[in-house]
């Protein structure tokens, strides 16, 4: 406001012709205040992420449930499902790092190779298209990629390999969940393409020319000069392109929101110990068997009245966990094989006639199915009902099949879904987590986690830039 | 040099040279792989929203449920599909293959094998089947139709995919986008002079000049989302300064006061009391505690949800990690405008036993897959018939995989004041529809949830939900309909969301001034300065407005970016589907990414067309403003 009347009163003394300087001294400190404010604003952005990613992480620290030692090591992040709430952080940054490794296997070589041969191969012509090409695609936003991801990537990484393996090896393997980390990385490594090629490209083209005409002078064709001499005398350039280039694949949201799916869990890292398993025959007790050392057989005599057999997994693996019945009477009968994974119930009946052992999903219908099914959820009850009266043996031994996200006692899961960090943080302001709540703090501490995660390699990248830069000027 | 060694480097040569065009090859190779991919993923991209924008066919897919009836003219020359939803909008009218005889068709039937078969009474059988032979070639021959693109650009949110339009989320970026160039561009360039012109001397002054130089390169590289963090917490909430809005899972609190029941929220300062700031306090001394058989131990916040119950002639208020406090007390009166008060509600009468969650809410917010998330008021409930709650009534839950009912049901309500009835909490192991949720009003109990899919309706919200949210906390500058009327906070509006999209585009925008300002020659400063100008001066006079043209060019690109950023104003709460434009700074609004953003994750498949046709115009919108870039560089370059 000061600043307008300011200048009006200005232009009237100037239109008078009485130019004092000390007018324009005032004019000038105003100015000069209002430009010291504005840097101020900006300065002060940096102070206010800092503070309010600081105070908001301290708040979520303070609460109950939350331990600081818990959210450095802890893997199981489980901070919306009942109450038994868990913060450890390495499922999202595992996540994160899965979906970033895999877009930089795409981006940093793709890119590289691309810088070089915009910077020493391309024609000028071919270079004045391209260029602009890349710019456009490191202008397109990135939820447009996501839904390139879903729509396009993803049904091609689900349906390739499964028609490579048939076409190889016969079976065919459904080895890619909807969601994947692949798909997601596969999107964001073409996202940030055009940032290493076009930051590599620059860092190319600055090396002098002078190198290039010695290593010509010395016989060298085109390759050795560009791979022998261009590229390492920009090295620190193209190391600050790919870090930069990372550090927006980390932060990266919205590509990994749509097609990484929201599931937190370890996309890479040492297994959970094996889980231990209770199969309960109400008749003859409950055994604990280890059914992926010893599947060990349980019999159980059933008279003319229905038994069950109920199975419980503490903490269970991963995989898929079935239950095998067996006739040991009539060992033709058909053996039925049920997936405890899903968590249904399942009604046993014997057809007399055919002695085929019948299988019928009972979670509809069954009453009893619907309200067992609320207390203990990795239950499974299976009711054998014989027609005829006889007394009926059963062996049953529920089997682990662990999936193949497991490499010995290392899981490494690509190919499934995982959550990064910032698709948590979608999740939780889309899902509306209250103000106030563990979830809505929480979202600040992983948001602190970015924040330092980024920062650091942006800070090495335009650390490795400046160093690089006095190089050659 | 003998023929062997001649020979040798002969050889070595050869290799050299098939090894430089090898490296030659593979980098055309990669350069045109990446120019294919960009440009497969536009044309992609542009034939499946042509599909929809112009409507060469509706839809490919033979979705005959849809199809009402199909009639023949009687030159037999054309075909036509009526839709139910839509008579007017799709141009149902296709030439057909001269093999076929015209006559009344009935309704195609889904055969065993999974294939739509027509019959006609002419005896003809066409069979459709979803990879295209009839019914794709049918509609193919279809005549254009640009109107679907006007009607497109100016329709609104709507779980149908033939009638969804773009009008409010492209005006809400345009609202947001204003805001942002007002704010950024000033703060931008002001601090770019300062940074690049009036470069200090001191070395003290020097070195912070420095890391202020490096801090800002640094900016540049911070996640989009954590500037969503900051916004939230800084314009959306003003940093709490004036409190907070509904502290929606804080405690629930319970005061008598005159035989008067009023509810309140509990603020957690004190863990021996649990207060007030509405409604008093309710002091839970350690005797008090004690004689409940509860402990608290001193620091640890009481924390979690409380429900009241009412049985007889005694509350209770029921606090997880705390236990059930009853208080012996005569029902005087009971004032249900506090309890379940706001406009449009009637008054519940209560049973002697009822449990009750009592939430305040600043709306209800529904978010289903299909429409996104939307803001309803009361009001908007209240009147069953509205047509915003109709909206509501068709649309299905989809749950994705890895996600669990139980939180669907969270993402549902903003309030969390939900009772899930059937506690379902598995998790969902494959992608699956529940199908035919419905929205029922029914004795102040509204009921939001699947037909068949779960036993007892799914989410049930009280009307308790539903009071109306007084945002006394914040203060209102100005008439309120206005369009510039102001709220402190700002919650999230228009204001906030450009403030944020600011945010993360000021360091591009201070970059890309302060390399237009270095490129003005040093020469003119220096001439200027010899004459007698002031530093200031010559800024103004002189290396300002040769480096307007390099400003504006790094300003259309930084507003192009910020036209594309769905993550910050995502996190700031803006709704990802609304169908209202926004009329003031303080209104609500969407933006053109996060419609796209809730449209891509649809299960209809038909939506694939929609979300192409929005992508399609945020990629028009963003190529103009390149173009309009490349434009000034170029007549700078020319200038030059």
């Amino acid at each position: 406001m000061s600043q307008g009347k300011l200048q009006s009163w200005a232009s009237v003394l100037d239109a008078a012709g009485t130019k004092s300087l000390m007018v324009r001294k005032i004019r000038e400190f105003f100015t000069l205040g209002l430009l010291g404010i504005f840097g101020l604003i900006s300065v002060s952005i940096t102070l206010a992420i800092v503070l309010v990613l600081f105070t908001e992480t301290v708040k979520f620290f303070g609460m109950p449930d939350v331990d600081l030692v818990e959210f450095v090591t802890g893997n199981e992040w489980n901070p919306l499902l009942g109450g038994d709430k868990q913060f450890g952080i390495w499922p999202l940054i595992t996540g994160t790092l899965m979906v970033t490794a895999i877009a930089a296997l795409i981006a940093l070589p793709l890119g590289l190779i691309t810088a070089i041969y915009l910077s020493e191969y391309a024609p000028t012509k071919v270079r004045n298209v391209l260029k602009p090409m890349l710019e456009v695609l490191a202008g397109i936003p990135t939820v447009v990629y996501g839904f390139f991801a879903i729509n396009l990537i993803t049904p091609f990484v689900l349906h390739a390999p499964t028609r490579f393996i048939t076409g190889l090896f016969g079976e065919p393997v459904e080895v890619f969940s909807f969601f994947n980390s692949t798909s997601a990385g596969i999107a964001v490594g073409i996202m940030i393409i055009p940032t290493v090629s076009s930051l590599s490209e620059d860092a190319l083209r600055a090396v002098p020319n002078s190198l290039r005409e010695a290593s010509f002078g010395v016989g060298s064709t085109l390759y050795d000069c560009s791979i022998r001499v261009v590229t390492p005398a920009a090295l620190s350039g193209i190391i600050a392109s790919f870090l930069l280039a990372i550090a927006r694949a980390v932060g990266e949201t919205m590509i990994v929101a749509l097609a990484a799916g929201g599931l937190a869990q370890m996309a890479f890292g040492p297994a959970p110990p094996e889980p231990t398993y209770t199969l309960d025959v109400p008749q003859i007790g409950a055994v604990d068997i280890n059914p992926t050392r010893n599947p060990d057989l349980v019999e159980a005599v059933g008279g003319s009245r229905d038994f069950e057999v109920l199975a419980s997994i503490a903490e269970p693996r991963s995989g898929f966990y079935s239950i095998e019945l067996a006739m040991p009477d009539q060992p033709d009968t058909s053996i039925a094989s049920l997936d405890v994974g899903t968590r249904r119930f399942y009604d046993i009946n014997r057809d007399a006639a055919s002695d085929q052992v019948e299988t019928v999903d009972a979670t509809q219908s069954s009453e009893d199915a619907e309200s067992s099914r609320e207390s203990e959820p990795t239950q499974l009850m299976i009711q054998i009902e014989e027609a005829d009266g006889e007394p009926v043996t059963v062996s049953a031994r529920i089997i682990h099949d662990p999936d193949d996200s497991f490499v010995g006692n290392f899981r490494f899961a690509p190919h499934e879904g995982s959550q990064t960090m910032t698709a948590y943080m979608v999740q939780i302001f889309l899902g509306d987590a209250g103000f106030g709540t563990v979830e809505y703090y929480s979202s600040y501490a992983v948001g602190a986690t970015l924040f330092i995660m980024t920062l650091i390699l942006t800070l090495i990248g335009n650390w490795v830039l400046y160093k690089y830069r006095e190089h050659y000027e | 040099m003998n023929i062997d060694t001649q020979d040798h480097v002969h050889r070595g040569m050869s290799r050299r040279r098939f090894i430089d065009r090898s490296f030659r090859n593979l980098c055309i190779l990669t350069t045109l792989a990446s120019a294919v991919a960009l440009a497969s993923l536009i044309t992609v991209v542009l034939i499946l929203g042509s599909k929809y924008l112009i409507g060469v066919t509706p839809t490919v897919l033979p979705q005959t449920a849809d199809i009402a009836e199909i009639q023949f003219d009687a030159d037999a020359s054309e075909l036509r599909y009526v839709y139910r939803d839509d008579l007017d909008r799709i141009p149902s009218r296709f030439v057909l293959p001269s093999s076929i005889e015209a006559g009344e068709g009935a309704l195609p039937e889904l055969t065993e094998d999974g294939i739509y078969t027509l019959e006609l009474d002419t005896g003809n059988t066409i069979p459709l089947t979803g990879s295209g032979n009839a019914i794709s070639r049918l509609a193919l021959v279809g005549k254009l139709n640009f109107g679907t693109f006007s009607e497109f650009i100016g329709g609104t949110a709507s779980s149908n995919p033939r009638k969804a339009g773009f009008y409010p989320p492209i005006l809400g970026s345009a609202a947001i986008l204003l805001v942002c160039l007002f704010t950024a561009l000033p703060l931008g360039v002001g601090t770019a002079i300062l940074m690049q012109e009036f470069s200090p001397r001191h070395p003290v002054l020097r070195t912070v000049h420095n890391i202020l130089q490096v801090n800002i390169r640094n900016l540049a590289g911070v996640p989009s989302v954590v500037y969503g963090l900051l916004g939230l917490t800084a314009f959306v909430r003003l940093f709490g300064l004036l409190g907070a809005p509904g502290q929606y899972d804080s405690i629930d609190v319970l005061t008598l006061d005159d035989g008067t029941v009023v509810v309140g929220q509990a603020s957690r300062t004190d863990p021996y009391t649990l207060s007030s700031d509405l409604f008093g306090e309710l002091p839970l001394t350690d005797d008090y505690l004690a004689s409940l058989g509860v402990t608290p131990e001193p620091g640890q916040p009481i924390q979690s949800m409380a429900s009241i119950s009412m049985l007889a002639d005694e509350f209770s208020v029921e606090l997880d990690g705390v236990g059930t406090l009853t208080f012996p007390i005569t029902i005087a009166s009971l004032d249900p405008e506090v309890l379940f008060g706001g406009p449009g509600v009637e008054p519940v009468e209560f049973p002697l036993v009822q449990q009750i969650s009592i939430r305040y809410t600043a709306g209800y917010i529904i978010e289903t897959l299909e429409s996104g998330r939307q803001t309803y008021t009361l009001d908007d409930l209240a009147a069953e018939d509205g047509a915003q709650l109709r909206q509501v009534r068709s649309h299905r839950f989809s749950i994705r995989q890895g996600t669990s009912i139980e939180r669907l049901a969270r993402a549902s309500t903003r309030a969390g004041g939900y009772e899930i009835t059937d506690s379902v909490t598995e998790s969902v192991n494959s992608n699956r529809t529940l199908s035919g949720s419905d929205l029922r009003i029914d004795d102040g109990i509204i009921t939001l949830g699947p037909r068949g899919g779960w036993t007892e309706g799914g989410v049930r919200f009280s009307s308790a939900d539903f009071v109306d949210y007084d945002p006394s906390y914040a203060v209102q500058f100005g008439d309120e309909k206005a369009w510039y009327h102001l709220r402190l906070p700002l919650q999230t509006s228009v204001l906030a969301g450009g403030l944020t999209l600011m945010l993360v585009i000021l360091p591009v925008i201070i970059i890309a001034s302060q390399e237009a300002l270095s490129a003005v020659p040093s020469s003119l400063r220096q001439a200027s300065l010899a004459l007698g100008a002031s530093k200031l001066q010559t800024v103004g006079r002189v290396t300002l407005p040769r480096a307007i043209p390099s400003i504006m060019t790094g300003t259309i690109l930084a507003m192009s970016r910020a036209v594309g950023e769905a993550a910050p104003i995502l996190v700031i709460g803006a709704a990802t589907v609304v169908t209202f434009v926004p009329n003031s700074l303080m209104s609500e609004f969407s933006a053109m990414p996060l419609n796209i953003y809730a449209w891509s994750k649809l299960p209809n498949k038909e939506f694939i067309h929609v979300t192409a046709s929005g992508i399609i115009i945020l990629l028009a919108i963003l190529l103009t403003f390149n173009a309009i870039a490349i434009l000034i560089r170029y007549k700078l370059t020319n200038k030059q």
